[in-house]
């Protein structure tokens, strides 16, 4: 499935360099020199494209122009903005018209590219979002329901309390790395409970500028500031009496916090520029990849917020620590994307199974999700091998950290480890536990900081 | 790592034979005093130079802009100048 871009830009040059970088990456391009064809284009449904990626000075009409008449039609493809501009209120003035993004130039393409796949997953989260609601059913008697795979005694945990929590109104906070299933056990609290004939909407706090995020939150009035052209109705509206999930609520700024908190407790929000207060329905469910009980610790975050969230806490452990569920995760893949690839008759082979539990999985589901994806299009006999799934280069890596693994039952009998090796081994072990933070290894492992250092050091030797 | 490293060969060689006749063209422009055509080149350079990683021009398209702008053709010369040397330079030393 080929991504579909339009890009527009008067300037042939830039126009061509664009299409150039994105066709390499195996994207479509279709390219403009004036907004206003493109508007026609996709407005007559001639063209149909994923995102679109506009310059902002144009002759006919702007890019601002351009994304307010997308907007105006209920468009909902991602725009993204490129600016000679680095003024703050061109940004928030593009923000404001709709646009998904901005990039400033010197087009700076990684950036770009970063951007233009953030917009790209988010339409497809929202695709899910209503795909998933076909999906996820409750099988009766059990805790497990379907969409959502695991009978690891974690995620049984974890699903059986987002069943139980479904009927209540209480904060929930879900924790757990990045791609382990936060999301998904979010929608399924959603779609159990009463609020499922309600809109579920998720923010992502990390992906959006600070500045812009509080009106997207809480909305605002019709020339509350440079930019706001027309009043916006928050996401605590919009997801009227439906659930309002918060991701990455660890990297909310202080002062975010504080207005977090003061719509927990009062339950009413008031739209930047306006006085009055209207009070709000949602269900409010957050998540994070950091440790906030750290993150109190450090100051980066509200203590009183903390536990007004953390009312009721679930966590989902990295799929290294759970490897029951990464047959059946794999199993589950394989029958979603031959059905969606028209595929048939193709299985894993026996060693293609161990390796699958021998992987660590840093990016969790997540990751797997996507190798099992790529090996399914990839492979071309019918039996999936090891290297199908896991690259060779990844597979190095995998051999090192299997090493690592902390398990005395792996060390060779034949010649024992000394104390000194196992420490270093351990530490390895620890650091990788903590993503290579080497405070929190410190801290954990109660050394000091100098003396992990020190370790370090030698074992580079 | 910036894209601009990795910019096709052939896209730098195309852009900078249309900045040479860009170069041309101004000439001509000066001599017409076509105003308005030398600060489209001097925006589009301005623009567009840097992210083909050629760096060195983006500051000459910004005085070719602004010269052309304020009509002052003895900033305007000494800009078309500079951008011929510049784009010539280039193409001698970078392709
Ligand atoms: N237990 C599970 N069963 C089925 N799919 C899962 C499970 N956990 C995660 N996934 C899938 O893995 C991907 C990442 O999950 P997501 O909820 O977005 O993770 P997170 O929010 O923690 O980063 C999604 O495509 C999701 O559908
Ligand atoms: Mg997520």
């Amino acid at each position: 499935m080929k991504a579909r871009i339009a890009l527009i830009d008067d300037d042939r040059d830039t126009l061509k360099l664009l299409s150039n970088f994105f066709e390499n990456l195996d994207y479509t391009t279709f390219l403009y020199e004036d907004a206003l064809k493109a508007f026609e284009d996709i407005s007559n449904a001639k063209l149909n494209c994923d995102v679109i990626v506009t310059d902002f000075s144009l002759p006919n009409i702007s890019g601002i122009e351009f994304t307010k008449r997308m907007k105006s039609l209920g468009n909902q493809i991602p725009i993204i903005l490129i600016t000679a501009n680095r003024k703050v209120e061109v940004a928030v003035e593009a923000i404001h018209a709709g646009a998904y993004d901005f990039v400033v130039k010197p087009i700076h393409f990684p950036q770009l590219l970063v951007s233009v796949e953030r917009a790209l997953h988010l339409a497809r989260v929202e695709q899910d979002n209503q795909t998933l609601k076909t999906v996820v059913k409750l099988q009766e008697g059990t805790t497990s329901l379907e969409g959502v795979i695991g009978k690891s005694p974690g995620i049984k945990h974890a699903l059986d309390l987002a069943r139980r929590v479904s009927q209540s109104s209480s904060n929930v906070l879900i924790s757990g790395e990045s791609g382990t299933g936060k999301e998904i056990i979010a929608k399924t609290i959603h779609i159990l409970g009463p609020r499922k004939k309600f809109p579920f909407i998720a923010i992502n706090c990390a992906s959006i500028p600070e500045n812009l995020l509080e009106s997207e939150l809480f909305g605002h009035a019709k020339g509350s500031f440079t930019g706001a052209s027309e009043k916006k109705v928050g996401l605590f509206e919009e997801a009227d009496a439906g659930t309002l999930f918060l991701d990455e609520i660890g990297d909310l700024n202080l002062s975010l916090q504080a207005k977090l908190l003061r719509v927990l407790q009062e339950r009413k929000i008031k739209r930047i520029g306006e006085n009055q207060y209207r009070p709000i329905r949602a269900r409010i469910v957050c998540a994070t990849h950091k440790n906030l009980r750290e993150e109190v610790e450090k100051k980066n975050f509200r203590e009183d917020l903390f536990f007004r969230l953390n009312v009721i806490p679930i966590w989902i452990p990295p799929l290294r620590e759970r490897k029951e569920d990464i047959i059946p995760l794999a199993e589950f893949f394989l029958n979603k994307f031959s059905a969606l690839n028209n595929i048939r008759g193709k299985f894993f082979s026996n060693d293609c199974l161990e390796a699958l539990i021998k992987h660590p999985w840093k990016g969790n589901v997540r990751e797997l999700e996507n190798s099992i994806e790529r090996a399914l299009v990839l492979a071309e006999k019918d039996r999936i091998e090891s290297d199908d799934v896991i690259p060779i280069d990844q597979a190095d890596t995998r051999e090192t950290s299997t090493e690592n693994a902390f398990d005395f039952s792996r060390i060779s009998q034949s010649r024992l480890l000394s104390v000194e090796e196992l420490i270093n081994k351990y530490i390895s072990y620890a650091l990788e536990i903590n993503q290579g933070v080497k405070e929190k290894t410190a801290k954990d492992l109660q050394i000091d900081r100098k003396t992990l250092y020190r370790r370090l050091k030698e074992m580079e030797h | 790592m910036s894209f601009s490293n990795q910019v096709p060969h052939e896209m730098k060689v195309v852009y900078i034979q249309r900045r040479l006749s860009d170069f041309a063209e101004c000439s001509k422009a000066i001599a017409t005093g076509d105003y308005s055509f030398l600060e489209k080149v001097g925006h589009q350079v301005k623009g567009n130079a840097e992210s083909f990683g050629f760096d060195a021009l983006s500051p000459i398209g910004i005085a070719l802009e602004t010269a052309a702008k304020e009509k002052n053709i003895e900033e305007i010369k000494k800009a078309v100048h500079d951008f011929g040397t510049a784009v010539a330079n280039i193409q001698k030393t970078e392709l």
